[in-house]
């Protein structure tokens, strides 16, 4: 059994003539460690199975279970906790707490875990050493996106969701952050699950999940991976 | 580790001192006044409890208008198993006041010396310390009583008169024009007054407990008296029958149980509905407060949406993310409560303490920390706090977080704008929309305007509402002068009688009223009304007060003939010094099995000089009258000041809390407005107006609602707990007043709104962070 197993999952919103199904049927699975990039135009329904592997959405149909256990079994507080114990979330808006400086930003994120990361060793690794008692406001958009993934990453999580987490920055900001992920996928082990629509950067995941209409339309493990630092948009 | 989210917390209080500032303004305000208050209250109410314990307090008296004698009195403490003790009195002018003069030296009643020694010579006196404090004698000064001088050797507090009521149907005391002295027993009869009652304390062999078992007791001591005045009516028409001459028959002059006498009770009910509306004042306060604090609450939650939303994807519990928005209004609010309770203890203590002090006089008063106060003033109002805000914030947090990410929070599923014709200008429809973006605040706001609304005029409207009654009593007044004689008394022609029986009423649910039955001649030319015989016409302030209408019957009944009697009511009389019932002298005469022709009263528009004056039992004129209008402005002024300026800081408070969310919440779309080169005059005009406008309707609806509310509490709270009448009205110019202090508090708020949008920079409308 793979570390997270989706099967069937579908999902619609609205009611009657306005029903929009977004998941019609996913079955996916994906290995311990893994970076794996879910691909897609807008609307293929790609933050959605996202939001479902999170915990922080329902399926209709369907299940996703991580590590053997099935989030749709869990209730509110259960679902909290597996969110808090194993999850690592970082979006395209940074969200960061603005009258916190970056430091207790990424704090905010130890806080939550029994065996978090050293913080000040992780704001090396994030470049944010020297930026640690800034706040926000007087950060670039790259090192707001560089303190939410610290605030995510401190935890040590078993899986981090990253939603567009390039999508508000520029071609050389993009690419530092996502040589971080990687970085932090390959130090750290952990699973990382990244929702883009840049196809580009398949070339950068171990598995390539392409999402269309709601549906897989491709999975594949990528032979070929490259360093982030190789690929070019 | 401890939740590093709590270390935004002071930079938050600091960000937004405004807000938590007037949280515990507020709470500062409304606790150390209800605290002051309950601890004075306690302290008054112990000391009081002290004084008719020590004092030996009489369970009741009974004053005569001879002595009765020895048989007489021991036939009544025998039947009803009390202890009678002689406690005569004289009632003697000085300086425009009354004062009522007890001996020293009594088993019951026993003064505590405030200030200053019990008198020791004939020419000595001790005051109580009510009236000398309100007409400014000293010890040491001397009074003229009854033309006789006399030197003032002490001030007192007297347990069975805490309160000074002149009489036991008055609305209010009198401490300006009525005090209570004692001499000793040589100075008493030395004296020699023409106005000396025979009076009787009674204490009960067996104390009673319980109300029923009290007044079990007062009944059966009327009954004995009733046995007793028989047995010694037929004794003297025995005798005078055998030609025996100078002989009086024994009236009652006045019967009174403790626990229906308003001198001793009257500060013990007083202070605990007193007590009791403050309490619920209190809450009400704190419930809106509650409900504005989770208003600007939930504002922080909606501009901190995403940012909840994503703490929430990452773990976050909702009870963690409750107790972090909960912990600064919380803070704040348990800072007030602290720094208002110890207001409560020391400043505002001593202001209320001095309230009482003109009010009644129950000996030496000693505050102590309450435990009850504090559980009413602090943990109750805490609770209320925590309760409402857990209860909104829980229900707000139900929203999953990704409602929370997708700033989807306002439960509104508005699918479509309200469509609003195009017809309608503009900056109107933009202010439309500003309303209803912020219903739920205006909405709060309308309610908190419409209770401050209430306060104002509760603190405005008893000095014009006092003067009122005042003109009205005189201009229903049936005659210039009333005169209650002992006996009847022949009297110049331009004078007219009446009879006058007094009764009480007996509804259910009201204090027991005394009333005044008038019997009035055919063709009266004082009471000009045709009254049906066999049927009564009511004073309108009976009819009001008890809601009685036309064709309506009435049960009064008379204490000392322990009989009911029932009227049919004719119709209304305009009179409104006292609850009246107006009937045919011959109808009064024959109800009351008098003599056809008996009269005890005068309707006269002159002093009646040829009147003897130690018949005259009462003279009412337009002066007593108006007394009344003043000891009731007199007892209520020092409270209503206060009271006032109470309702215009919590108007300015909880508007300018209010209006400050309005602004903060559209923080970014004026920053944007600004940077699209409207000016923050224009600005002002759009966000500015919008409050304006909420706050002049609710300052207009307030006033319907407050007269409907003040009706209401008149007459179905106040008309209940009270004797006697107050009518309800209030001076249009108290709502003017409402509205103009409304007004002029909200300008204050617009300048505040004003430098707050101008201080808001263009770059807000630019930034990506949350």
């Amino acid at each position: 059994m793979s570390f997270v197993e989706i099967k069937g999952v579908k999902k619609s919103y609205g009611e009657g003539e306005a029903r929009t199904t977004v998941l019609s049927g996913i079955d996916l699975s994906i290995e311990k460690g893994e970076f794996c990039v879910l691909l897609g135009p807008s609307g293929s329904g790609k933050s959605t199975l996202l939001n479902i592997i999170g915990g922080i959405d329902e399926a209709d149909d369907g299940y996703v279970m991580i590590d053997g256990e099935k989030t749709a079994d869990m209730n509110e507080k259960r679902l909290t906790q597996y969110r808090r114990d194993h999850l690592g979330y970082v979006f395209q808006l940074y969200n960061l707490i603005p009258n916190l400086t970056v430091r207790e930003n990424v704090e905010v994120g130890a806080y939550l875990s029994k065996k978090p990361l050293e913080v000040d060793e992780l704001l090396k690794t994030l470049g944010l050493y020297e930026h640690r008692h800034k706040l926000p406001t007087q950060l670039s958009g790259g090192q707001q996106q560089r303190t939410a993934i610290g605030r995510a990453v401190i935890k040590n999580p078993d899986i981090l969701l990253c939603d567009e987490p390039t999508g508000a920055l520029d071609y050389n900001t993009s690419k530092e952050i996502l040589t971080l992920l990687e970085r932090i996928n390959q130090e750290y082990g952990n699973t990382v699950i990244m929702v883009t629509h840049n196809d580009a950067l398949k070339n950068m995941a171990d598995r390539v999940v392409k999402l269309r209409d709601g549906k897989v339309s491709r999975n594949y493990l990528n032979e070929k991976k490259l360093p982030v630092s190789e690929i070019e948009w | 580790m401890k939740n590093p989210m709590n270390k935004r917390l002071p930079r938050e209080l600091k960000s937004d001192f405004g807000k938590y500032l007037v949280i515990f303004l507020f709470i500062v305000m409304v606790v150390s006044v209800v605290s002051g208050f309950l601890i004075a209250n306690d302290g008054v109410g112990k000391a009081y409890y002290r004084l008719l314990d020590e004092g030996k307090v009489e369970d009741g008296h009974i004053a005569f208008n001879v002595e009765p004698g020895e048989e007489f009195l021991n036939g009544i403490s025998e039947k009803a198993d009390v202890t009678l003790y002689r406690e005569p009195y004289f009632d003697e002018e000085t300086d425009g006041a009354r004062i009522r003069v007890y001996t020293l030296g009594g088993s019951v009643n026993i003064p505590e010396v405030t200030e200053g020694r019990l008198p020791e010579a004939n020419d000595e006196i001790v005051l109580d310390n009510l009236h000398t404090t309100t007409v400014g004698i000293k010890v040491g000064d001397r009074i003229t009583l009854g033309g006789k001088s006399l030197l003032v050797t002490g001030l007192a507090a007297f347990p069975n008169y805490s309160a000074l009521f002149k009489d036991n149907a008055d609305l209010m005391f009198d401490i300006e024009t009525f005090g209570i002295g004692i001499m000793t027993g040589d100075g008493f009869t030395a004296f020699a007054s023409d106005h000396e009652t025979a009076n009787y304390a009674w204490v009960y062999n067996q104390k009673p407990k319980t109300d029923a078992e009290k007044n079990a007791a007062s009944e059966k001591v009327i009954g004995a008296l009733r046995e007793e005045l028989t047995k010694s009516s037929m004794d003297i028409l025995a005798r005078s029958l055998k030609g025996e001459k100078g002989l009086s028959m024994i009236e009652v002059k006045d019967y009174l149980a403790t626990f229906e006498n308003k001198c001793v009770i009257f500060a013990e009910e007083d202070m605990n509905s007193d007590s009791a509306s403050m309490i619920v004042f209190l809450y009400i306060v704190v419930a809106v407060l509650a409900f504005i604090v989770a208003i600007t609450t939930i504002n922080t939650l909606s501009r901190e949406s995403s940012v909840i939303g994503t703490l929430r994807a990452s773990g976050y519990t909702r009870g963690e993310m409750i107790r972090h928005y909960m912990v600064l209004p919380l803070t704040a609010f348990f800072t007030g409560m602290l720094v208002g309770n110890v207001l409560g203890y020391t400043f505002i203590l001593d202001y209320m303490k001095a309230i009482y002090d003109k009010m009644y006089s129950v000996g030496k008063v000693r505050t102590a920390w309450n435990a009850n106060a504090f559980l009413q003033t602090t943990l109750v109002p805490a609770v209320i706090m925590i309760a409402i805000n857990y209860a909104i914030l829980a229900w707000k947090m139900r929203l999953g977080p990704l409602r929370f990410l997708r700033r989807d929070i306002s439960g509104r599923n508005r699918k479509r704008a309200v469509k609003l014709s195009e017809k309608i200008p503009f900056t109107g429809r933009f202010r439309i929309r500003i309303i209803f973006q912020n219903m739920s605040n205006y909405i709060t706001m309308a309610v908190g305007i419409v209770l401050a609304g209430a306060i104002i005029i509760f603190g405005l409207m008893f000095e014009p509402l006092l003067n009122t009654i005042a003109d009205r009593i005189e201009e229903t007044g049936i005659s210039r002068y009333q005169y209650i004689l002992k006996t009847p008394e022949e009297a110049e022609s331009d004078a007219e009688r009446f009879v006058l029986s007094s009764l009480e009423t007996t509804k259910k649910g009201y204090k027991t009223d005394e009333v005044s039955v008038y019997g009035i001649v055919p063709g009266s030319s004082f009471v000009k009304a045709e009254i049906p015989e066999g049927k009564v016409l009511l004073s309108n302030s009976f009819m009001d007060k008890y809601n009685v209408k036309k064709g309506d019957t009435v049960t009064l009944y008379d204490k000392y003939a322990d009989r009911n009697y029932t009227f049919t009511v004719a119709g209304e009389y305009p009179y409104e010094a006292s609850l009246a019932v107006f009937m045919n002298l011959s109808d009064s005469n024959e109800l009351f099995e008098r003599a056809a022709d008996y009269y005890n009263g005068y309707f006269a528009d002159r002093k009646l000089t040829e009147l003897t004056p130690s018949n005259v039992y009462m003279t009412l004129d337009a002066a007593t009258f108006r007394g009344v209008a003043d000891q009731l402005w007199n007892a209520f002024a020092d409270f209503m000041e206060p009271v006032k300026w109470f309702g215009v800081i919590m108007f300015v408070l909880m508007v300018y809390l209010l209006a400050k969310q309005i602004i903060e919440r559209n923080q970014t779309s004026i920053s944007m407005a600004k940077i699209l080169g409207f000016t923050g005059g224009e600005i002002g005009g759009l966000y500015i107006a919008a409050t304006s406008i909420v706050v002049v309707l609710s300052l207009l609806l307030a006033v319907p609602l407050v007269n409907w509310l003040l009706r209401l509490i008149f007459k179905e709270f106040l008309y209940q707990r009270i004797s006697g009448y107050m009518p309800y009205c209030i001076s249009n110019d108290c709502y003017w007043k409402m509205i103009l202090i409304g007004l002029l508090s909200y300008v204050v708020v617009v300048v505040m709104q004003l430098l707050k949008i101008r201080r808001i920079p263009k770059s807000d409308a630019l930034k990506t962070v949350e």
